[in-house]
């Protein structure tokens, strides 16, 4: 299995040079989206399957999907294709990397393998039976309250740049309509899955979220306004029910004994109503990033609305 | 043997990756530059021996939180970069 790591590890590096070589953009995007997905491959291969499915859903997918975006924007704002400035030889990097890489390597074996905290040990106090997820929302919820808080702050940033642009008058056809019928309903199925195995399984509320933001994506793509063009009541409340959901949590925990020390016995219903919360917010989030604005009819009646 | 040769391939992605990001001039090639810097220290944080067989979930959990911020920051500055080119700025 030695041989397929090592060929696996050398597509990587290739396809990063790849990506990183050369002017056209939408050549590099594509790439990216490769990229992610063989980084996948190799989380799967290390044996961390979480970050696997993160990878080839947030990684590859979201990040892919947001590149597409932004490219499609930049093409109708700039009429050329080809970039403007020029791509630097990369093969001098490329030299300077894999001496830098060497050195870390051989530096990092050569220190003392350090202890592991005892996850495994403690396992039983969290709630849950999947160490990751007993980490990120019993040992360590702190800082998944914060990476929460990040995307809330992602998606009021993207809120305050601007308004939508107007999208491409593209109806869906009757393919696209379709596909949607079909597609959307096993995302969502998945998703809900998928957050429910995250209990005692791989999985949880970031590749659920990632999994319902793609259905959203799909959905914002054929819909003429897309769902995140024009403001509805809806849009906040879901961008912010997760870290509404997480902070109510800390601080009636706070009030009875310890900020996010779950009560013992029910740990699992707290962590599974705040990766619920935190799935939805997720998603919404991320569709506010791919749409790329504030929605449009809140900023031209309202100015400030639209900007807070 | 395994780790040792992602090891190397996550620290070569992250110097590969963090170079570019300043060599070059496109923002949209910086930010994808930048996204591949930050897969590599993943790939160089998960590779590292921990002395015990398995996968770290402190590390695993640690990582996972590196996506989800990456893809916002991502997300962020290229809304940031098409707002720019649209307003006649240099992208």
């Amino acid at each position: 299995m030695v041989v397929l790591d090592a060929l696996l590890a050398l597509v990587l590096a290739g396809v990063a040079v790849a990506t990183l070589n050369g002017l056209r953009r939408f050549r590099a995007v594509v790439l990216f989206v490769v990229f992610g997905l063989l980084l996948a491959l190799i989380w799967a291969r290390l044996g961390a399957v979480d970050l696997a499915l993160a990878e080839a859903a947030i990684g590859a997918g979201v990040t892919g999907a947001l590149l597409m975006a932004a490219l499609d924007r930049l093409r109708r704002t700039e009429s050329s294709r080809a970039v403007a400035g020029s791509a630097p030889s990369l093969w001098p990097v490329v030299l300077v990397a894999l001496a830098a890489a060497t050195v870390g390597m051989v530096a990092v074996l050569s220190l003392e393998p350090a202890g592991r905290p005892p996850v495994a040990f403690h396992l039983g106090a969290s709630g849950v039976d999947h160490p990751v997820t007993a980490v990120l929302l019993a040992f360590r919820a702190w800082d998944t309250l914060l990476e929460v808080a990040v995307l809330v702050a992602a998606g009021v940033a993207v809120r305050a740049v601007g308004v939508v642009p107007s999208p491409p008058s593209t109806e869906a056809g009757p393919l696209q309509a379709g596909l949607l019928r079909l597609v959307v309903p096993v995302l969502v199925v998945l998703a809900v899955y998928l957050l429910w195995r995250g209990s005692h399984a791989p999985g949880g509320a970031f590749q659920a979220g990632a999994l319902l933001a793609a259905a959203g994506v799909l959905v914002q793509l054929t819909r003429v306004p897309g769902p995140m063009d024009r403001p509805a009541l809806w849009q906040r409340p879901a961008e912010t029910i997760g870290l509404a959901v997480f902070t109510a949590a800390a601080l009636i925990t706070a009030a009875l004994d310890v900020p996010l020390a779950w009560p013992e016995g029910w740990s699992k219903l707290w962590i599974l109503t705040i990766e619920a919360g935190a799935a939805i917010s997720i998603a919404v989030l991320l569709m506010r990033l791919f749409a790329g604005g504030a929605p449009v009819a809140a900023a031209t009646s309202d100015p400030g609305k639209g900007r807070s | 043997m395994t780790a040792a040769i992602f090891l190397f391939l996550g620290l070569f992605l992250a110097v590969l990756g963090g170079l570019t990001t300043f060599l070059r001039s496109d923002g949209l090639h910086r930010i994808i530059s930048l996204n591949i810097a930050g897969s590599g220290v993943f790939l160089a944080l998960m590779a590292a021996p921990g002395g015990e067989e398995g996968v770290d979930p402190v590390a695993q959990a640690l990582v996972l939180t590196g996506i989800v911020v990456a893809v916002a920051i991502s997300g962020v500055a290229l809304v940031l970069l098409a707002r720019l080119a649209e307003l006649g700025g240099r992208s």
